[in-house]
């Protein structure tokens, strides 16, 4: 039979096969037995190419986009010429520099055969609660290198013809702390990929083989072509962000990564020079995560009406990274934080990138600021009441969405690039171990202020309980000592993220007496410890443990904000009258806001930004406002406009020209640094007094134009280099 | 004469089906469905219904013996947001769990399309504000033991603030009230004395399972439903008895039976997408009748294309259903959709691609050919442009086509796409198709079934249709598409029979010591001994009732379980078989090594269904088969194009009024009906049996590659 590759056959197999990936995932995501798969929903699933390119990645993680490409590729690369494949053949890893994100992530691969031929391969990655190594749950705090961590696994034969090979079997489950679990969630990858292996089967029977095997490459070729046509419409430019990662799992050191992304036509290029060396602790990423953070950005932001092929993308991005940095490390790197660290971060910065990319666009409801940073991971190991062994990982801080430039982002939405992910019931975790949760709630404060705010997160207070001995805590995140969840357009970066142990905190004793604490500052405690973002610790039966997980950054001026808003965000308790008054300038008179207070509170916010702003460029000043036609409009803050003395860069608010166009338009502004506890009450756990937040207003009218996060003594970033903007349409009357 | 009368409101039509004591089908009609009072549209289709009879409303009534209502109010209530103001008793500290909805409630029951679209997730629209959730001092731990008493005064001081609102329900739900309830209990208790006249729900008493935020859900979309519901099946009540109906009402519920009016004050929500279910309802014992005990039934309508299974003689059940975002713990009878229906819009990708729905014309502005200002190529549109439709159109006639803004819709895409007309509506034809046999594959495959091994049952207006061409990519061989396919659920939902259910949770592992063994016995008595209290009060004879017993096993760890029978009396010796059934079912869900016995096997939970046949309509033939020949019916010919065909040929119509029982038609032929239009590919042939039904044989065996 020949190959009928009719456009109507092409959209029918289009549809057909994303069925049945989906179909894998949800499959794996019922058989599993641990809660970080079927409710966090950490995992994902991909068809392949018979060559490994990704045909379709799951709803799951999409930090885990590409990890089945690389593995596939390494099991090629490895086997291809040498031992080859077979139908039933199914390889597991766990390696990261041959496809794992990291040691957790226990990869399974099978190749698809039609007879003789190879026709496709198809995968899953999933998180396990632990994979051996000195720290229960996996993820190692004090170890410099890898060698310090859980097992690497290289690509390795489990199923053999279908046949389960016992002693690899045995051998992977061997050294983890949840051999169980990890037997059953093996399982539970075989049984979705079986699935998948007689799906494909039944299309090829029905179908044919040359067109299966056509409409593979046809499915790659729709989505390349659609990709390029939304970066063609998108503008040309650079834009930079910088952030950082805290605390290497040794010591609390601030390691920068720096992007520069550059859209040229119908290509990105993501360029990371500058970017830290790779540390002497777990939290190095390698270039699996990388890419993986990138993709991860690119599907939900710019691929959001398209099929999640990634195999389909590749063509148009460029990588550019020296090998040995922190998301591209080297052999031996310890890895084993890479998803909550440089992978995490990475696919956050591309994020910002894409996001302030967006505001320079026509595609203004994709305006999204950033969302919460990173995981908020804690792993457990101890003893329950009985004498028996525990050891697992609470998933459930969840954080939230970013603001929008037409609507707050949602609250407690979780993580970015992971739509499906959900955090699992209180009851869930309080029946698997000996622990009670005192609260779980929508943190106040915790998203970043702005006209649009960010969604808040989440806290959480737990006490052991009905255990034995002390429980032994791995905390792990980003962003402790410094807001990564960065605002756009003028919007206020979301808070650190927080985790407190409450040292002789007595909560059983407060709970007898009939009092719930519901808040950190509560208990009467003998101390109150700020861990580290990655730390070890014993919490002992009289602890408590708080983690507040941030939420995400806000778009625009805050103080543009509807003041009827920020009043109803307070009656409901998401934002503190102090930061109502201090951040969005409202004055609150009973449950409403009192206009005539709110607007004297709002001219002496403007008055402070102009007193204590000074200016980035000497004799920067008030120049008259311009009149003419404006070209773009930038997000809220700036807008391109020509005037008879050219392309200028101007205040979108008063109009007052703040830069030639060819600048960047924070040339022009005002700059004022700020204590990061002037932005959240909660940022006075930040763990330095090294990271300022920065704003940048109009020096007219005091509008605000950027907000960064910064070391103190860093340059301001001017992150915004567009191209020479001709014979775009106007659309000043767009909103 | 004896009626039985089932009514079933859909979005909008109100149907309504009469048997007679034998059980056969003495009419159907249909009335306005009337959104603002909902009793006036039942009463205009029993109205109806007494006409097309030729006897008195109040006679009808007066002789009916069973009288039995799905309705979409609660459906209604919480898609519109427009249930009663309700409050929230919880746990102090965990107030938010509803809001923060475990972070998936932001994707809960959406299609992949809306979940990859980052910038545009939310959360569902709040069924209870913040600011009327109050947190009471008490806790409970995983054993069910108490950790911090209940503060009576906390709780006094929550309903002030409560009598101070106008609250009109009110939830009550605590953490691990389902292993110790007496917090729960006091406290409804407390809130009912207080508050005379509000809804109270406890969570313990709705659905005693592990998961606080779905059991939230649930305690608190029930309450918000409630009154609004019960207010107006009492209303509907009464007006029913004022006009000569002597017995209780019977309401459909979305577990697939009936029951009364004594269970749905305390759970309306259990009335969630009745009219869907009643459908599923139908097929089942019309596939009895046929003697058919694996069926699928597919369901197309104006905008969304349902599939459900049933399994030797079963329904399948699902566990933990979404409505509006909210995920509830009151098992539903299982209905698949995507959003691909007579509606659905046909366009163009930006890769120029052929493209059908999930976007759908809706019923504004419709299909162009409703001519009401819609432009856009429909599916519907398609199907008259390839002759599938006529222009006299549908309802027999009561609503033309206009073939012209059909064509053009169609010309338009045609030409931006550099097709043809022809290429343009056949493709969107096997489009469509395609996905709809798409979700009929995962519905079937999700449960470990090979299509080929169903039969199908297609009703909605849209069904027929496409059938014929959805059961050759499944390979299925038989299609039944009954008469009355428009009211199927009408008729559907007179043939449940009560159905009680109650389920408590019951974590246990394999193997269970002799005394454990024995609370198990002891549960699953008490279980049933509260569905005897519900048939006592419905004054059901012991004799009636019919019980079974379902343990839910899992591998140790895994959140969700697989439902099986638990043998009647099985003494504590034989408890492998449960496992080994386990076992068995479980491999054929998900292949024969996907088990893992060393994790363990163990029990989630217990439930209890209890049945009892009201009537029992028996399907009897109208008439005997007689002539085959169809040409009695013909009402004409007209050019259709059949797709395997490849060009327009004169092909016959039939008026499915004039069929009769024995006539057979060789395909390519339509045959036109009152609420909908089958079509009969070359490839099959059509045959009207005893019932009225159409029974499609397809040629299978005459396949060969299928796509070319």
């Amino acid at each position: 039979m020949t190959a009928t590759l009719d456009p109507v056959t092409v959209e029918v197999l289009r549809h057909r096969l994303w069925m049945i990936n989906d179909e894998q995932g949800r499959v794996a995501a019922q058989l599993s037995g641990s809660p970080v798969v079927y409710e966090v929903k950490d995992f994902n699933t991909s068809l392949l190419t018979p060559d490994g390119d990704s045909l379709f990645v799951g709803v799951y993680v999409t930090r885990l986009s590409l990890c089945l490409n690389f593995a596939v590729r390494a099991c090629i690369d490895r086997f291809g010429a040498t031992m080859g494949f077979a139908e039933g053949d199914a390889f597991v890893l766990n390696d990261p520099w041959a496809g794992a994100a990291h040691q957790n992530d226990i990869l399974m691969v099978a190749p698809i055969f039609w007879g003789e031929t190879l026709v496709c391969w198809t995968g899953l990655a999933m998180h396990e609660v632990d994979v051996g190594g000195p720290n229960p749950g996996s993820f190692t705090v004090g170890t410099p290198d890898v060698f310090g961590e859980a097992p690497l696994i290289p690509p390795v034969k489990m199923v053999e013809k279908g046949v389960i090979r016992d002693d690899i079997e045995a051998w992977i489950i061997r050294n983890s702390r949840t051999p169980q679990l990890n037997g059953l969630d093996l399982r539970a990858r075989l049984a979705a990929i079986n699935r998948t292996r007689q799906r494909i089967h039944e299309v090829i029977a029905e179908y044919g083989l040359d067109t299966f095997m056509a409409v593979q490459g046809r499915i790659l070729d729709l989505v390349r072509a659609s990709f390029a046509r939304r970066l063609r419409g998108l503008p040309d430019g650079t834009w930079k962000v910088e952030g950082f990662i805290d605390h290497d799992g040794n010591k609390n050191e601030l390691y920068r990564i720096c992007l520069a992304m550059t859209k040229t036509d119908d290509r990105l290029k993501f360029d990371f020079t500058g970017t830290a060396k790779q540390a002497r602790g777990s939290i190095n990423a390698t270039r699996v995560g990388l890419e993986s953070g990138v993709v991860s950005a690119i599907l939900p932001m710019l691929c959001y009406d398209l099929p999640w092929s990634p195999g389909g993308l590749m063509s148009q991005i460029e990588f550019v990274s020296e090998e040995g940095t922190i998301n591209n490390a080297r052999h031996p790197a310890a890895v084993s934080m890479a998803t909550v660290s440089a992978t995490f971060a990475t696919s956050h910065l591309a994020s910002l990138a894409i996001a302030k990319m967006l505001a320079c666009s026509d595609l203004r409801e994709e305006i999204q600021a950033n969302w919460t940073p990173a995981w908020q991971g804690c792993t457990i190991a101890g003893h329950n009441g009985d004498g028996r062994p525990f050891t697992g990982v609470l998933l459930d801080q969840a954080g939230g969405g970013g603001g929008r430039s037409w609507k707050d982002g949602p609250d407690t939405g979780g993580l970015p690039g992971t739509p499906a992910m959900g955090i699992a019931n209180v009851e869930t975790y309080e029946k698997e171990f000996p622990l009670l949760y005192v609260y779980r709630r929508q943190a106040p404060d915790s998203g970043g202020p702005g006209r649009h705010r960010g969604g808040v997160g989440s806290e959480m207070m737990i006490v052991p309980h009905k255990n034995q001995g002390a429980i032994d805590v791995t905390v792990l995140t980003h962003g402790a000592s410094q807001p990564e969840g960065h605002g756009l357009s003028g919007g206020y970066p979301s808070c650190v993220q927080v985790r407190l142990m409450l040292r002789g905190a007595k909560v059983r004793e407060a709970l007898a007496a009939g009092i719930v604490p519901t808040e950190a500052e509560t208990p009467r405690r003998d101390r109150l410890e700020p861990l580290a973002a990655k730390q070890r610790t014993l919490m002992h039966p009289d602890d408590a443990v708080v983690f507040m997980t941030c939420g995400g950054g806000g778009y625009g001026d805050p103080i543009k904000r509807d003041p009827a808003a920020v009043a109803r965000d307070v009656a409901v308790g998401l934002v503190s009258p102090a930061v109502a008054r201090d951040l969005y300038g409202v004055a609150l008179a009973g449950e409403a806001a009192d206009a005539d207070a709110t607007a004297a509170l709002r001219a002496a916010i403007r008055r402070d930004r102009l007193a204590e702003g000074r200016p980035y460029r000497e004799g920067g000043g008030a120049v008259a406002a311009a009149a003419g036609e404006t070209v773009l409009r930038i997000g809220d803050s700036t807008a391109l406009v020509d005037t008879p003395a050219g392309r200028v860069h101007a205040c979108q608010d008063c109009g007052h020209v703040l830069a030639d166009g060819a600048d960047d338009p924070k040339t022009g502004a005002l700059v004022r640094e700020r204590r990061l506890e002037t932005a959240s009450p909660w940022n006075r756990y930040g763990l330095t007094e090294d990271i300022v937040i920065r704003e940048l207003c109009c020096p007219a009218c005091a509008h605000l134009l950027a907000t960064e996060v910064r070391k103190k003594d860093d340059p301001v970033l001017l992150d915004t280099a567009l191209a020479p903007v001709t014979a775009r349409p106007a659309r000043a009357a767009a909103e | 004469m004896t009626y039985y009368i089932g009514i079933d409101i859909g979005g909008t039509f109100t149907d309504c089906a009469v048997l007679d004591e034998a059980g056969r089908i003495v009419t159907i009609a249909k009335a306005s469905s009337t959104r603002d009072d909902p009793a006036r549209g039942v009463l205009d289709s029993v109205a109806a219904a007494a006409r097309r009879i030729g006897v008195a409303t109040e006679a009808l009534l007066n002789e009916c013996r069973l009288f039995v209502h799905g309705c979409t109010v609660a459906t209604n209530a919480m898609v519109e947001r427009k249930g009663v103001r309700t409050a929230l008793l919880t746990t102090r500290g965990h107030e938010d769990a509803i809001f923060i909805g475990k972070v998936q409630q932001k994707i809960a029951g959406q299609s992949e399309r809306e979940m990859t679209h980052q910038s545009h997730l939310d959360k569902a629209e709040p069924i209870v504000p913040r600011r009327l959730v109050h947190g009471i001092t008490e806790r409970i731990d995983r054993d069910g033991e108490v950790v911090v008493a209940l503060d009576d005064a906390d709780v006094d001081r929550a309903i002030d603030a409560l009598a101070a609102e106008d609250v009109e329900a009110v939830g009550v739900a605590f953490l691990w009230s389902f292993l110790n309830p007496d917090h729960e209990r006091r406290v409804a208790a407390r809130v009912q004395a207080r508050l005379p006249d509000a809804f109270v729900c406890a969570s313990h008493a709705l659905v005693p399972v592990i998961g606080e935020y779905e059991r939230v859900v649930t305690t608190v979309a029930n309450a918000y439903v409630g009154p609004r519901l019960t207010r107006y099946l009492e209303r509907l009540e009464g007006r029913l008895g004022e006009m000569g109906y002597r017995y209780p009402l019977l309401l459909a519920h979305s577990m697939g039976g009936l029951t009364t009016m004594a269970e749905i004050r305390e759970k309306p929500l259990l009335t969630l997408d009745s009219g869907p279910v009643s459908g599923v309802l139908g097929a089942r014992f019309f596939g009895a009748a046929y003697g058919e005990a694996n069926v699928m039934c597919a369901d197309m309508g104006g905008t969304t294309f349902d599939v459900a299974l049933i399994e030797r003689g079963r329904t399948v059940l699902d566990e933990a259903p979404v409505i509006a975002k909210y995920t509830y713990l009151f098992p539903k009878v299982a209905v698949e959709s995507i959003g691909a229906g007579g509606g659905s819009i046909v366009w163009a990708d930006d890769n120029g691609l052929l493209r059908v729905g999930p976007h759908s014309a809706g019923a504004q502005p419709g299909p162009a050919c409703y001519g009401r200002g819609g432009t856009e190529p429909t599916v519907t549109d398609v199907n008259l442009v390839l002759g599938f439709l006529g222009g006299d159109g549908l309802l027999g006639g009561e609503m033309k086509l206009d073939a012209g803004a059909a064509t053009a819709a169609v010309d338009t895409l045609a030409r931006r796409l550099g097709l043809s007309r022809i290429e343009v509506a056949s493709g969107a034809f096997r489009i469509v198709n395609a996905h709809m046999a798409d979700l009929m594959r995962r519905t079937s495959i999700d449960r470990g079934r090979d299509p080929r091994d169903f039969v199908l049952f297609a009703y909605g207006g849209a069904g027929a249709l496409h059938i014929a061409y959805l059961a050759r990519e499944l390979r299925i061989r038989r299609v039944y598409v009954p008469s009355f396919a428009t009211v199927f659920s009408a008729l559907g939902m007179l043939t449940g029979g009560i159905l009680h259910s109650a389920e408590t949770s019951f974590p246990r592992a394999f193997p269970l010591p002799p005394a454990e063994w024995e609370a198990l016995t002891g549960t699953v008595a008490s279980l049933r001994a509260g569905l005897d209290s519900l048939f006592d009060a419905e004054q059901v004879p012991a004799a009636d009732r019919r019980y079974e017993a379902f343990v839910h096993v899992k591998f140790r760890l895994q959140p969700s379980a697989l439902a099986v029978p638990l043998p009647a009396g099985l003494p504590h010796g034989r408890q492998g078989e449960i496992v080994a059934t386990f076992e068995r079912l479980y491999a054929e869900l998900y292949g024969a090594n996907a088990g893992y016995q060393a994790a363990g096997i163990e029990i989630l939970k217990l439930r209890v269904d209890g049945r009892a046949d009201t009537v029992t309509p028996t399907m009897t033939a109208v008439a005997a088969p007689g002539d085959p020949d169809p040409s009695p019916a013909r009402k004409g010919e007209r050019p259709v194009l059949f797709p395997e065909a490849g060009g327009f040929a004169p092909t016959p119509i039939y008026d499915g009024d004039r069929l009769r029982p024995g006539m057979k038609l060789a395909g390519p032929a339509v045959v036109e009906r009152m609420g909908d239009t089958i079509v009969v590919p070359g490839f099959a042939t059509a045959t009207v049996d005893g019932y009225g039904n159409v029974v499609l044989d397809i040629g299978i065996d005459d396949l060969a590659g299928g796509h070319a």
